[in-house]
């Protein structure tokens, strides 16, 4: 309801007073049953109301362009279909997101697939070092001193187990078969070097391919092994060694098998064994090249233990053994007769 | 999702009309007017503004269109620079032939009141619009409009020496509708 102070307002108190703004717009019947009769006083500031009114009579008298009802909602539909348009802009570029989301996981998949399944795992030993390594399938390999070892990524996942070595390793390969006449995938075990080849099912032996010997010896089971460059194969039974001759052809001997797997336990067992034979293992696990002083020397034979694990106090036995003293150039050692 | 569609057609039948009404002043352009309309709304959809607080939607859709159809201008290279000029500017014709006012006041003081009045720049007549037939506050007018630059809002030198030697006494009234922005 209008206040009581419209005797103190100037023409610009009025303009600015709702109420009033009301009156002149809508000029229903309270308002102007009101103003009038407060017109009727006569009021001092009579003036500045007429004022006032008048000049917002003249502000009011600007003619608006309306919109007509039918444009109005013409222009609404025009709206909610633009609306439409966006909503399913929108969905559309959320599906393709996800499409675009999943081909990308999918083709990292086959990648990953494709690199998975066709790297190859590598494991190398420098000279004087030794590592255990265990397989994917469960297997352990414990290999010596200047050896590689290689086997495929998805070794679980392949037809046969199969690893590459060059140096010398003892394996500890896990069994799977249950029936030996019919051996089924990933079952058979495979150990090549680049002259043998070894077939197992379950079963412990050592693997050795080095410059001046290749040889297999088994401690437990059965395997097959195969010479690469004849074909000759061989079925070995547990304490057995075979060692491929300069011919390609194999010798197999019974042994107590200590000898070819005591370098485990860093050590090398000598019964009756050919000073070459020791001098050619210390340059496999040490990597020099030793010259003797003339070839009887390679042939005489020796007996007892000698340590492997310190390449130094290796040479500094081996040196007594002969009664020699040594001369090194780079990574040649010259034995000479005291 | 259905529910923000529902509210936004409602405020858009609510609020159309002023929109209208406002827009055509500033664009003289049906059409242009009524894309602006459309951009304006979708821009609302696709920023999910909440539009809930009654109070504010009418200055809130005013201004958004002040700013729709001044970028729309823009873009059409009507105009250089960002504000709108005054030959192009907003249209507002005052008369005294008019249902408000009764017979017995189109004097001649009213007619030449109206002239008076019709010289305004169109930047002030826009900001009388905004009082008086939107009925914003002097806050938000001075908000929109960017008022706070000094001046801005100020008679032209023009229209005050003619509402000095028509009306003379009276000038105080008109000058007050545009001081009162002052605060």
């Amino acid at each position: 309801m209008p206040n009581s102070n419209y005797n103190n307002f100037n023409s610009e108190d009025f303009l600015a007073d709702a109420d009033f703004l009301r009156y002149v717009k809508k000029a229903n019947q309270q308002d102007v049953q009101f103003w009038e009769s407060w017109l009727k006083d006569e009021p001092e500031n009579k003036a500045a109301f007429l004022q006032a009114r008048l000049q917002l009579q003249i502000i009011l008298s600007s003619k608006d362009r309306v919109i007509s009802a039918t444009q109005a909602d013409a222009l609404l539909d025009r709206i909610n279909q633009s609306i439409d348009g966006l909503v399913h802009k929108r969905r559309l570029r959320i599906r393709r997101m996800i499409w675009s989301s999943g081909i990308a996981a999918s083709l990292l998949l086959i990648l990953f697939g494709v690199w998975f399944f066709n790297s190859t795992v590598h494991i190398n030993t420098t000279f004087g070092e030794s590592k255990l390594v265990l397989l994917p399938d469960g297997s352990e390999v414990r290999m010596n001193a200047n050896s590689s070892l290689s086997y495929p990524r998805a070794f679980k996942w392949t037809k046969n187990r199969m690893v590459l070595l060059t140096g010398e390793a003892f394996f500890k390969v896990k069994h799977f078969n249950q029936n030996p006449s019919a051996v089924k995938n990933g079952e058979l075990f495979i150990a090549q070097s680049n002259k043998l080849k070894v077939e197992v099912l379950g079963t412990v032996f050592n693997l050795k391919s080095r410059p001046n010997v290749n040889e297999v010896t088994l401690i437990k089971g059965k395997v097959r092994v195969k010479a690469i460059g004849s074909g000759e194969a061989r079925i070995l039974k547990p304490g057995e060694m075979a060692r491929l001759g300069t011919d390609s052809r194999f010798m197999v001997n019974v042994t107590t098998t200590v000898p070819q797997t005591s370098w485990i336990g860093n050590k090398i067992l000598m019964t009756q064994t050919r000073v070459g034979d020791i001098i050619a293992e210390f340059e496999n696990l040490y990597g020099y090249k030793v010259i003797l002083p003339d070839t009887t020397m390679a042939d005489k034979r020796i007996d007892g233990t000698i340590s492997t694990l310190n390449g130094e106090s290796m040479l500094f036995v081996l040196k007594n053994i002969l009664n020699v003293n040594e001369r090194r150039e780079g990574k040649t050692i010259y034995l000479e007769r005291r | 999702m259905q529910g923000d569609r529902q509210a936004l057609n409602e405020i858009y039948r609510l609020h159309a009309d002023a929109l209208f009404r406002y827009g055509i002043r500033l664009l003289h352009d049906e059409n242009a007017v009524q894309d602006c309309i459309h951009d304006l709304f979708l821009k609302i959809w696709s920023n999910h503004a909440r539009l809930s607080d009654t109070d504010n939607v009418r200055y809130y859709l005013i201004s958004s269109l002040r700013n729709t159809i001044i970028n729309y201008r823009n873009q059409q290279g009507k105009i250089e620079h960002q504000e709108l000029q005054e030959r192009d500017g907003f249209a507002m014709d005052f008369t005294v032939e008019s249902q408000y006012i009764l017979k017995e006041e189109q004097t001649e003081k009213a007619q030449r009141l109206a002239e008076a009045m019709n010289q305004l720049t169109a930047r002030q007549k826009e900001i009388i619009y905004l009082r008086y037939f939107e009925e914003l506050s002097y806050d938000q007018i001075a908000e929109m409009m960017d008022l706070s630059k000094k001046g801005t809002y100020k008679l032209s030198a023009r229209a005050l020496e003619a509402l000095r030697e028509i009306l003379q006494v009276e000038k105080a009234v008109l000058i007050a509708l545009l001081v009162s922005l002052k605060h």
